[in-house]
């Protein structure tokens, strides 16, 4: 009984000993390393972005802006302008749009008009429905904070 | 606006007609009751070379409550068993592709309509010319010809979801370098770096142009305690290619020092600092920490002068 008391407490004290050893060296190392996973969220927050900016430059869409009173060269500022954690933020959401019945493509316009209207409301200030957009127009009764 | 034909519109059409292929070697687990997504699984793993019974995949992967298998969690579960899971470009053409490499394509399905869906993992391993078919590993069925129109509509309704899986170091036919580096980076997160060594090899025998790639491989190798041969990955590559490369002179500088190869380390910083643009704040960091190592003071004393 003692003896497996012993054994037990010899091995307790070597793992958090190997731990301690190890877990101490993994954040020396780490420290100044640029991480693989860092790498693989910028590269990815970069694609996301084109994709984006890349939308920005169908026809359809700009017409639709334009249609709307606005400028879709603002538009694109504008999202080369969101930080990385926005841009993954906007595209979850373009992501979570319903992918429905019917022609894909009528689904997927219409998701992106919804996602531009929206942005492009944000941004005027008429709506909040992005948390990273801040409005850019001061509205007549809308008080700075 | 849309002219009423026989095909409804949003259809894909492979660019090429079917070739005739078949993966006859791809084994089949007849799936039980709602168990479709075990079954497909282990039917790919099995072609990777994992032998493992849908049984043993359950309880990874089977949502009771949902009576199926959720995407994310078979992708979870081809890499546990250390198998790199590639998820295709939503394209009919990329699964034809990857079917002609020889790799058999899981693929969901939703067998029935948008509002009374049938959801379902298959595994395709083969097409036909004439008529166009689909042959795949399906259910109960061994082998399921589809017509092709048939499986295209049931693929659409699940949004072409589409994934390989391979022994790490197998190139997926219409690998990309980011999408593949994110799933090779999967892997080790799930299987550690062991097991995404090969992977990240094959992507800079592939791509040797992508320094992501490079770096990536000298990490894992750094994680799998393997300092030198990640220092000698990380310094042929800066004498090579990717003299230009801030990010792998950094951690070529990181890994010297530890090794106590401190010249070696200066040299990387200098030349990365020299470059100017990306990650000069990273290179002045590390060389701090580095001085701090060399004069033996603990890194953490260093940070908070």
């Amino acid at each position: 009984m003692t003896r497996l008391t012993e054994r037990r407490a010899w091995l307790a004290a070597l793992v958090s000993a190997l731990l301690i050893i190890t877990s101490s060296w993994a954040a020396v190392a780490q420290a100044a390393m640029i991480g693989t996973e860092q790498v693989v969220q910028e590269a990815t927050a970069d694609a996301e972005r084109e994709r984006i900016q890349a939308m920005l430059q169908r026809q359809d869409v700009r017409d639709k802006l334009t249609e709307l009173g606005v400028a879709p060269d603002r538009v694109e500022a504008r999202v080369a302008a969101l930080s990385d954690a926005e841009v993954k933020a906007l595209s979850k959401r373009m992501a979570e749009m319903p992918a429905g019945e019917g022609p894909i493509e009528t689904v997927l316009v219409l998701g992106v008009f919804v996602f531009l209207v929206l942005l492009v409301t944000d941004i005027l200030g008429f709506t909040d429905v992005f948390p990273f957009v801040t409005s850019q127009v001061d509205l007549p009764n809308r008080t700075s904070d | 606006m849309l002219v009423g034909g026989c095909a409804s519109p949003g259809i894909q059409r492979p660019a090429q007609p079917l070739a005739e292929i078949e993966l006859a070697s791809v084994p089949f687990h007849p799936q039980s009751r709602y168990q479709c997504g075990p079954a497909a699984l282990a039917t790919v793993l099995g072609w990777s070379g994992r032998e493992i019974s849908p049984e043993t995949l359950k309880p990874r992967v089977y949502v009771p409550e949902r009576q199926g298998t959720l995407q994310p969690e078979v992708k979870a579960a081809a890499r546990a068993e250390g198998r790199l899971a590639y998820p295709l470009q939503r394209h009919v053409d990329a699964l034809l592709a990857e079917l002609d490499a020889g790799h058999p394509v899981l693929v969901m399905q939703n067998l029935g309509l948008s509002w009374l869906p049938q959801w379902h993992y298959a595994v395709v391993v083969g097409t036909a010319a004439t008529p166009a078919r689909v042959i795949l590993r399906s259910g109960r069925e061994r082998r399921r010809v589809t017509p092709l129109e048939t499986f295209l509509r049931t693929w659409r309704r699940a949004e072409h979801w589409a994934l390989v899986v391979l022994p790490p170091g197998r190139m997926p036919a219409t690998a990309e370098p980011l999408p593949y580096l994110r799933a090779a980076s999967e892997l080790e997160g799930t299987a550690g770096p062991e097991a995404a060594i090969p992977a990240y090899r094959a992507g800079v025998g592939r791509w040797p142009d992508d320094e992501r790639l490079v770096l990536a491989l000298a990490n894992a190798q750094y994680d799998n305690g393997q300092r030198r041969v990640a220092m000698k990955t990380l310094r042929d590559a800066v004498e090579g290619r990717h003299g230009d490369s801030a990010m792998l002179l950094n951690n070529l500088a990181m890994v010297a020092a530890e090794l106590g190869r401190w010249r070696a380390a200066e040299r990387a910083l200098d030349r990365g600092l020299a470059l100017g643009g990306a990650h000069q704040e990273t290179l002045r960091r590390t060389r701090t920490e580095i001085r701090c190592m060399r004069s033996g003071r603990a890194p953490d004393g260093c940070e908070s002068r």
